[in-house]
């Protein structure tokens, strides 16, 4: 009994009286690690590097149909440069606000008016709310502002919206910074 | 139980894509969006100079639509209708279109480690030469003989590519009659 027992299922050896035998059975362990170790990185990598998509629709360019909109569903919502929002409720340029895109900046601005136009129109057949977004983008505005709005659009359930050419009164007042000239004798 | 686990291994390492070596540095933004990008898709990236390339995600696909480029604009570029039968093969390889339409013969040839160190100008897309729009013409005609509703337009832009840009890619998507397409982000709370 002076050499080390390297066999693992004990008691086999009992009755060896001829030569000791080695024990066939390897130890496991260390692969059954590896190979869990292994499943956890596939796991992880193969539903990370996904990419998902948005869906956006334009509206055809030979569309003339002009359609008559409520002023007091319409939120507008410009993308500037440095992250800045400027919005405006109606046709009420002079009401220039800002905001941001945290959770608590755009989103609640959308959902506020939301609430807003459900309590002035109620919702539609459909049970959507009736709110018309439109996003208008300065030339200083990357592309993630505008993928930002879409998917704070998306967030709060907004069904009509449309991504608008700012007018030049927009870009007077964002150049005042939310100040309307023209508008301040009204 | 480790029969099992290596089932699991080996179904994981053979369904795991690799991500493909990006030619064109693109960090794509983030939304929570749910929706996963369908594999038959022809992506139009715009990176963060402005430029913009197209990728066609099925190889296959690649040399249809570049038959139909050859049929249609053949004329204004007669060394792109020139190529020979292996150097279309070879496009088929590319997965990103990122050279003007003329300059295609000679970038079919070059190996995988030279294509990661050539600087891809991007397709021109201004009204001028607008081979973007001819593209997406060719990807139209190439789809319609098999199934035009497979055919998926998607856009993903760099973070931080100016709106300009990306605005002038959907204003040609729109002159060429593609008016609804994908926006490819990645999920948030990735750090991808």
């Amino acid at each position: 009994m002076a050499d080390i027992d390297t066999s693992s299922g004990g008691g086999k050896g009992k009755g060896g009286k001829r030569s000791k035998k080695m024990s066939t059975r390897v130890d496991l362990t260390p692969m059954v690690d590896l190979a869990f170790l292994l499943i956890t990185f596939f796991m992880l990598t193969t539903s990370m590097s996904k990419p998902v998509a948005m869906d956006l629709a334009m509206p055809k360019k030979d569309d003339t149909k002009k359609q008559d909109v409520k002023e007091s569903k319409v939120l507008n919502i410009i993308c500037d440069k440095d992250d800045v929002i400027w919005y405006y409720e109606g046709l009420k340029v002079a009401g220039l606000k800002k905001t941001d895109y945290s959770s608590g900046g755009l989103r609640q601005v959308i959902l506020k008016k939301q609430k807003k136009v459900d309590a002035m129109h109620g919702k539609d057949d459909k049970g959507d709310t009736q709110i018309i977004v439109l996003v208008k983008l300065t030339d200083d505005a990357n592309y993630r502002n505008m993928v930002d709005v879409l998917d704070e659009i998306d967030i709060t359930d907004t069904k009509i919206y449309a991504i608008q050419d700012l007018s030049d009164i927009e870009k007077e007042a964002i150049a005042n910074g939310g100040v309307v000239k023209s508008f301040a004798a009204e | 139980m480790c029969d099992v686990s290596f089932l699991l291994l080996t179904f994981f390492i053979l369904t795991a894509k690799f991500r493909p070596t990006q030619l064109v540095p693109i960090e794509i933004p983030t939304s929570r969006a749910e929706k996963n990008a369908s594999d038959d898709l022809i992506t139009i990236s715009v990176d963060k100079d402005g430029n913009a390339y197209m990728g066609v995600s099925i190889p296959k696909r690649r040399g249809e639509i570049l038959e139909k480029v050859i049929a249609k604009y053949g004329e204004k570029y007669p060394n792109v209708a020139a190529m020979t039968p292996a150097q279309k093969a070879q496009f088929n390889n590319l997965e990103l279109i990122g050279v003007p339409i003329q300059n295609l013969p000679q970038i079919v040839g070059l190996k995988p480690e030279q294509l990661q160190e050539y600087k891809f100008p991007g397709i021109p897309k201004d009204s001028t030469e607008n081979q973007l729009g001819e593209w997406i013409m060719a990807a139209r005609y190439a789809y319609a003989e098999d199934d035009i509703n497979k055919l998926k337009f998607a856009i993903k832009g760099d973070k931080s590519s100016n709106i300009k840009a990306v605005q002038r890619v959907i204003e040609v998507m729109k002159e060429k009659d593609v008016y609804s397409f994908n926006i490819i982000t990645s999920l948030e709370g990735s750090n991808d």
